[in-house]
């Protein structure tokens, strides 16, 4: 059950004397969902294309359930693939767009007719197997491309930005979709964006990258709750980063009063980043515990009836947002306060 | 980009805000002038001249008969079909491979690409003295073939005959259909063909299944350009065809070598005829095929 | 982004022998001219010519007045040039900037000649500009030309004009010129690139014509196209060739120029040299 169904190992691909990727390795599991999550131009796209086979990579083997398949054709990997412009074929109706892998494989007519059928039903398509691509708006071509790439029910699902190329508001819809398409299905999929909401909705694991380099791999909960380095963090979407300089066990910034302890400081010293929730931080006009507070300044104050959004300033340029819903007053910008930042929930990351 | 035609104060003519601009026509009436006179003057002067009796006054419709019915009239204009025809058959032949490698990136790309427009840069009738040279009996294509790897014991006639005629329009015309085709392919979406690979298509079973079908436009268009450039070649088949003669040959003998006027216009008003309805056909298919694209 | 998948070594090279093949295909007429041009003693089955020689060229500046010829090529395309602009600027200007009535009739009139065959027409224009006593006159060659030219320069011209931001047009007025400034110094300039593509395009349109010409010239106003014709026709294919020379070397480098203005699918939608 949870064997192997994927391995890359040690991948690199220069183009020119830009390493697109650089000594990269990664497993997918039998029906896991692993997204790559990176800004563009980390590479997630090449790593893609060498899954498929489009591209050879320099050095670095890939393992599909344990053959060895980097030197196979693309069109020999069975791989099905969504791509981000959906890459349906103009001249075919939807119907035939789905058959077509089937197709390839002589797979034979009334059998073809029924797994068409039933990718289809999936997708909720039925009424436009007789449309043609131009026909269909972008949501609709997409689910198109996601029947066509399960309909012979590869091993590896591959997924290239697939959300992308639609409006805002379709995209959650998409995002359902492939959801609950991958899960019934149970294949294993590879799924690249830089969107770092999908990653944490869709994922079983996410592989956060940059530079052509995995920096982080682990399940949402991880990444976003414990980032590895600086990067991770701002990625996944946390302002709340910030540098420190530690010095035996305790963290302070130039011009600020008070000071910082964490388990995560003992063996570390110099500047070193810390981030924290924006909810996890307590606020008040006197110092609380003189270990773990920062004296700041309000710069914004926003009542949002459950709760009180405040922006505040350490030091000139850097800025903490805290949520605070302990209905205890509103702190008005301009005034002087102490942050709290318990120990147990601040998150010390590499600094890269 | 295209603007709208506006009207600002300086340059509208007549200060009376019409919805039509008569008075633009003007500005066209240099041109329009000279297209009268220079152009369908001429043209309708071959026209009546066409209807004209060879020798004595009056007028007839002979001259098309006598040209449509005859074996001479018909063996032209079959001649004339069957050369554009072929010429355009082999030039898509030649091109769709071409189209293909040009689109990858190689040393030496652009360089291939200026030879792919060259023969049509250039007089035909440059084109075709070399043509003339190089594959005579004594040419170079017949010292390689029977001197150098010896595979001919005799060499090619190929000067003067019809699959050599057939050769020189496909070297003069093909870049006509060459590049409509070149620039049909590079607008086929690459990532259609990628999902081909990885849906399990062999890269053969790609072109034919996924490329083709969407050339196939391209295609259509390229040999029309290609076919109508052959139809009215004149200087090629002028000093290769030998004793063969296409219809601009024709009408060009007829008229100032025996002199008929009256005979080489109706050929030349049934040429015209002929190539005008091509032209409009061809415009009406391509309309037709983007409406339903 | 084509296949990257490496390429089987025998699939390469085929890719290459073929492109060779082409490269040969295509350029070898041309070697041939140069070398019938600048050979002497060149008969049989043999590669090369005996010897080199000029003597090809002697003969066409002596027996044929080949400097006149190229003359006469260059005044008549640069006749027609003139007059191709002077009455395609105005028409192409009316379509593309005014809302004139019946323009799909003009558009399609102004390209009526590029649907026939030159022959079709060629036939009538040399008696009707016989008739005017206009053959064997320069001006008649290059009236000839511009009815090959014109249209070309008005699908360029058009759609320059088309491309001249508005708003430039009433800066231009907000800042007080009158209409033959407005043309001078702001729609001439902004055009200018146009113009110049469009002039290019009709010199050389008359510069390659042969069919026109043909039914046109007389001994003054012989084309190098024509000469080229002649001299064959009368046996002397070295000589033809000497004078092919003279004539494809600067129609070789108006291409090159033409070819950074225009892009090439335009370019073959106008230039032929039948």
């Amino acid at each position: 059950m949870n064997e192997t169904s994927l391995e890359l190992q040690n991948i690199a691909k220069y183009f020119g004397q830009l390493a697109a990727l650089n000594d990269v390795s990664l497993a997918v599991s039998n029906g896991e969902f692993l997204t790559l999550l990176g800004p563009s131009g980390c590479g997630k796209t090449t790593l893609l294309r060498i899954l498929t086979g489009y591209l050879q990579p320099d050095s670095g083997r890939v393992i599909v359930a344990g053959k060895d398949v980097t030197e196979t054709p693309p069109h020999k990997r069975n791989m099905g693939m969504v791509f981000q412009s959906f890459a349906l074929f103009p001249h075919l109706s939807v119907n035939d767009n789905i058959a077509f892998p089937l197709k390839i494989r002589h797979v034979p007519a009334s059998e073809q007719k029924k797994l068409v059928d039933e990718a289809l039903r999936m997708v909720h398509l039925e009424t436009h197997a007789q449309s043609f691509p131009r026909q269909l708006s972008g949501g609709q071509q997409q689910r198109v491309g996601l029947a066509r790439a399960i309909v012979f029910r590869p091993s590896i699902l591959l997924l290239d930005e697939p959300l992308s190329n639609l409006d805002a508001n379709l995209r959650e819809e998409m995002r359902a979709e492939i959801n609950q398409v991958t899960r019934r299905l149970g294949i294993a999929s590879v799924y690249v964006t830089h969107d770092q909401q999908e990653a944490l909705a869709l994922s079983d694991r996410i592989a956060v990258m940059n530079h052509g380099k995995v920096i982080q791999v682990g399940t949402p909960d991880e990444i976003y709750n414990t980032p590895r380095t600086r990067f991770v963090a701002d990625f996944i979407g946390h302002s709340n980063c910030f540098t420190v300089r530690v010095d035996g066990g305790s963290g302070t910034i130039d011009g600020v009063e008070g000071s910082l302890a964490t388990e995560g400081f003992r063996d570390l010293s110099g500047p070193t980043s810390v981030f924290v929730h924006p909810g996890d931080v307590q606020l008040s006009s006197e110092t609380r515990q003189g270990k773990n507070g920062l004296h700041c300044t309000v710069v914004d104050a926003a009542f949002l009836g459950d709760r009180v959004e405040y922006v505040l300033e350490l030091v000139p340029g850097v800025r903490l947002k805290v949520h605070n819903t302990g209905g205890r007053g509103l702190f008005s910008p301009g005034s002087r306060i102490w942050a709290t930042f318990p120990s147990d929930k601040m998150v010390v990351v590499e600094n890269d | 980009m295209k603007q709208q035609p506006v009207e600002s104060p300086t340059v509208t003519v007549g200060k009376a805000r019409t919805r039509l601009d008569w008075a633009a026509w003007a500005l066209a009436l240099p041109l329009v002038v000279f297209l009268a006179f220079a152009f369908f003057y001429p043209l309708g002067y071959t026209v009546v001249q066409s209807f004209l009796k060879e020798h004595g006054a009056g007028a007839t419709l002979l001259n098309y008969s006598q040209f449509l019915a005859s074996g001479k009239g018909q063996g032209v204009l079959l001649l004339t079909v069957f050369l554009s025809l072929m010429a355009t058959l082999v030039s898509v032949l030649l091109s769709v491979p071409l189209a293909l490698v040009l689109r990858k990136r190689f040393f030496g790309k652009s360089f291939i690409q200026f030879l792919m427009l060259v023969p049509a840069l250039i007089p035909a009738l440059v084109g075709a003295l070399g043509l003339l040279i190089l594959y005579d009996r004594t040419g170079w294509l017949n010292y390689f073939l029977v001197r150098v790897v010896h595979v001919a014991p005799h060499p090619l006639v190929i000067d003067y005959t019809i699959p050599g005629m057939i050769l020189f329009y496909v070297w003069i015309y093909f870049p006509y259909g060459a590049l409509v085709i070149l620039s049909g392919l590079q607008s086929i979406d690459p990532s259609v063909e990628e999902a081909g690979v990885v849906l399990g298509a062999s890269p053969t079973r790609v072109f034919w299944s996924i490329v083709f079908p969407l050339l196939r436009p391209s295609l259509w268009a390229g040999s029309i350009l290609i076919f109508l450039q052959a139809f009215g070649a004149f200087s090629v088949p002028l000093i290769t065809g030998g004793n063969h003669r296409p219809l601009a040959v024709m009408i060009y003998t007829t008229a100032t070598v025996f002199l008929e006027w009256p005979r080489a216009s109706a050929m030349a008003v049934i040429m015209g005829l002929i190539q005008a309805v091509l032209v409009m056909v061809f415009r009406r298919l391509q309309s037709g095929k983007e409406a339903t694209s | 982004m084509t296949f990257g998948f490496r390429m089987r070594p025998w699939r390469r090279l085929l890719m290459i022998v073929s492109l060779a093949l082409f490269v040969l295909f295509i350029i070898l007429p041309f070697v041939m001219i140069f070398l019938q041009a600048f050979g002497a003693d060149w008969f049989g089955m043999e590669p090369l010519p005996r010897a080199w020689t000029l003597k090809w060229f002697q003969w066409a500046g002596e027996t044929v007045d080949i400097v006149k010829v190229l003359i006469n090529t260059l005044i008549i395309g640069f006749l027609a040039t003139v007059i191709a602009l002077a009455v395609s600027i105005p028409a192409a200007w009316a379509i593309a900037r005014r809302r004139l009535p019946l323009k799909g009739l003009l558009m399609g009139l102004i390209l009526f000649p590029r649907m026939i065959p030159e022959i079709t027409y060629a036939l009538g224009v040399g008696r009707i500009f016989y008739f005017l006593n206009l053959t064997n006159t320069y001006l008649g060659v290059a009236l000839a030309h511009v009815i090959l030219a014109a249209p070309f320069a008005v699908l360029v011209l058009t759609s320059t004009f088309e491309g001249i931001d508005n708003r430039l047009l009433e800066a231009g007025t907000v800042f007080g010129c009158n209409t033959s400034q407005l043309f001078l110094r702001v729609i001439l300039p902004l055009a200018l690139p146009g113009i110049v593509a469009a002039a290019l395009f009709s010199f050389l349109s008359s510069y390659n014509d042969f069919v026109l010409t043909l039914m046109l010239y007389g001994p003054d106003t012989v084309t190098l196209s024509v000469q080229t014709f002649l001299t064959f026709g009368d046996g002397y294919t070295s000589v033809a060739s000497a004078i092919s020379v003279i004539l494809l070397i600067p129609a070789l480098l108006f291409l090159a120029a033409l070819l950074r203005m225009v892009k090439p699918e335009n370019l073959l939608g106008g230039l032929k040299g039948a």
